[in-house]
């Protein structure tokens, strides 16, 4: 595996809870706008939220010590492995669900899963498949799992929105 | 005869219901691939099958999940013992003696011994489990509320010193899971919570997409960004044992060697580490492995193709099973990732844990303490003696079609719980979210703990504090909250401070 030096930026280890401390910031003055109507006790509903959000900064300030060092000890950025390129294929997963997620209803289930399955299987690189098989695997999987849902548990999935 | 007996009697009658015997057995297979193939588990086969149980009778479903737990815990000594990769992070000792083995042209004898210390494990485990937990439901019944915190929090901080070398990472993703938890309306008063100003967050988050999105679609990400070179393990045929069915028994003479009481003891220390949160599998079979060596006449052997070790890491991981379901049963403190899903399926179908769960609705939970335990004496022999020659193919299979179809049920399942677009967004956010706290090293399955347990937590915590006006000292002089503070406190001490060389908790 190739080792890059990777800007902190691009290191998931320190931006991840960089991100959490900002999420945590914005919970904590969420949790100081929740007002209890009936309870005058420091016990009320915005108690708990604040002490999490106390304990949940302490524990990030000692992660992102623990990740600081460790890059320095690393010689400031060197080895860690050059895995940022390897998110490609999992962000072209995360469009390829939402657009899956958008087109649900609309489409209903058959017309949006064929589609979804039939790119799933590129991202995955289904190798020695020409793409009517891949079509006709997609359709497969779309039936099998149509007939599982609502064959066996009887549940309804969506019909496209012009049909319904 | 008790009426807990008869209740469970019922269960095993309930079992040769044709519909439930098909949802079990269904479940055994199901289990049984999932924990053979490298790289899923049970627990995603159960979060996977979460959705539907809200169309299946929840005993129905609380047996198929019981029967995958069984099957997924064996079925990790399957690619163990044959390829050299465990299906599951628990058959890794199993993976040490097997594969030696497998060089040595005793593969299918090995698989019979893990299938043999499956078994008997598997069973040992059910059996204290349907003994012990009447008595675990009348201990419970002494914790007062201060001692219900107490309780909580002893099991949130084991599962997170029980990650060793990400213990701050494993806090962070606890605290997570607490703060996820208290989006929505607040349980104790009618006061709506960082719902940032959407109806969709009043009711709060479900546990449906959480669970999917952690488990399944974090997975589906998790491969799909691994090289090339990874995605699909597939086998040259001419690489394959040929494996007859009769090679699987194993010998009376190996089984008196390796002599009852490891498989007893190993069942029991598995079970035990099961009863505590968040140990798992991994840590049952290495202790029951490392005492197994200890007290074993051929101590050189281990390492090299030990039955002996391979008897001692399956027992103590499917009994584990049964130990697991104890504190998750009485107290709703899952002692493994698998019963934190299962904890699920009953708090979906309206289940609430603790002792009242034998009085009002035993006959529920019956049938799935009767499924462990047919699992494991009937399922894991018959399983392996049916399917034991075509196991070693299981790894074949390609990545592309496999993790296409995951990622189909797991979207249209977390569609499926409330027919709502909303859950299927909030199931790929949590996984988008679990795959990069997975690839930083923080165990996504405290986030899952954390959310549980939670509101347990402040809900216990805010009653202690306002009945004694908030004063936090009721937490030490109330004798019960003293015991698990202490307790706390003991455990810290001796897998921190003095910390074991254990692997991992999976």
């Amino acid at each position: 595996m190739t080792t890059v030096p990777l800007r902190w930026w691009r290191d998931v280890e320190i931006i991840l809870p960089v991100l959490l401390l900002a999420v945590t910031t914005v919970y904590l003055a969420a949790a100081f706008q929740v007002s209890s109507p009936f309870s005058t006790d420091l016990v009320d509903a915005s108690f708990m939220p604040k002490l999490v959000a106390g304990l949940m900064y302490v524990a990030l300030l000692v992660v992102l010590r623990d990740a600081l060092r460790r890059r320095r000890a690393a010689g400031g950025g060197d080895g860690v492995d050059d895995r940022a390129s390897d998110l490609v294929a999992p962000l072209k997963v995360v469009a390829l669900t939402l657009a899956y997620v958008a087109a649900f209803q609309p489409l209903g289930y058959a017309l949006a899963t064929v589609p979804y399955v039939f790119l799933l299987f590129q991202v995955f690189r289904f190798e020695d498949r020409s793409h009517l098989k891949r079509l006709a695997y997609a359709v497969v999987i779309t039936a099998v799992f149509y007939g599982l849902f609502a064959g066996v548990f009887n549940i309804r999935l969506p019909l496209p929105e012009a049909l319904s | 005869m008790s009426e807990f007996a008869v209740e469970i009697l019922a269960g095993f009658g309930a079992l040769l219901d044709p519909t439930v015997m098909a949802y079990m057995v269904i479940g055994f297979l199901i289990g049984a691939f999932f924990g053979a193939m490298p790289g899923l588990t049970a627990v995603l086969a159960i979060a996977l099958l979460l959705p539907l149980t809200y169309s299946l009778d929840v005993a129905t479903a609380l047996v198929m999940c019981a029967s995958i737990f069984m099957a997924g815990m064996y079925a990790g000594s399957i690619t163990a013992t044959t390829i050299n990769i465990p299906g599951a992070p628990s058959s890794t000792m199993t993976a040490i003696e097997g594969y030696p083995l497998m060089q040595q042209g005793y593969g299918a004898n090995a698989l019979g011994h893990a299938a043999l210390g499956s078994m008997i494990g598997g069973v040992i485990g059910a059996l204290l489990l349907i003994l012990l937990t009447p008595l675990a439901a009348r201990a419970s019944l002494l914790i007062q509320t201060p001692g219900k915190f107490s309780l909580v929090l002893f099991a949130l901080v084991v599962i997170v010193i029980a990650q060793r070398e990400a213990i701050p990472k494993g806090t962070v993703a606890v605290l997570l899971g607490i703060m996820i938890a208290t989006i929505g309306v607040d349980a104790m008063e009618p006061v709506a919570r960082f719902t940032f100003g959407t109806e969709l967050l009043v009711e709060g988050i479900d546990m449906m997409p959480l669970i999917i999105g952690t488990f399944a679609i974090s997975e589906v990400l998790a491969q799909v960004a691994e090289r090339e070179d990874k995605r699909a393990l597939r086998l040259d045929d001419g690489s394959l044992p040929r494996i007859a069915r009769r090679d699987f028994l194993p010998l009376l003479s190996e089984i008196r060697a390796i002599g009852w009481v490891t498989y007893v003891k190993s069942a029991v220390i598995g079970w035990l580490i099961g009863v505590l949160p968040g140990a798992g599998g991994s840590m049952a079979a290495f202790v029951a492995y490392v005492e197994a060596q200890r007290r074993s006449r051929r101590p050189d052997l281990f390492g090299k193709g030990s039955r002996e070790g391979i008897a001692a890491a399956e027992s103590a991981n499917n009994s584990m099973c049964g130990g697991a379901f104890v504190p998750m049963l009485m107290f709703g403190i899952p002692g493994d990732p698998t019963t934190a899903v299962v904890l699920g399926v009953l708090m979906i179908n309206g289940l609430q844990p603790g002792p009242r769960l034998l009085d009002t609705q035993l006959e529920l939970i019956a049938p799935m303490m009767a499924a462990l335990l047919v699992s494991a004496l009937v399922l894991i022999p018959l399983t392996l003696f049916l399917f034991g020659p075509y196991f070693i193919r299981i790894v074949s299979i390609r990545k592309a079609p496999l993790y296409s179809c995951i990622a189909v049920v797991a979207m249209v399942g977390a569609y499926v719980a409330t027919f709502s677009i909303f859950q299927m967004v909030l199931a790929l956010v949590f996984g988008v979210l679990a795959f990069f706290l997975r690839r930083a090293g923080y165990p996504i399955v405290t986030l899952l703990l954390g959310f549980l347990l939670g509101p347990d937590l402040e809900q216990y915590l805010r009653r202690s504090l306002s009945l004694n006006d908030g004063d936090p000292t009721i937490l030490l002089t109330s004798p019960d909250s003293l015991f698990f503070l202490l307790l706390t406190a003991v455990f810290y001490w001796f897998m921190v401070v003095r910390r074991p060389q254990l692997p991992a908790a999976g």
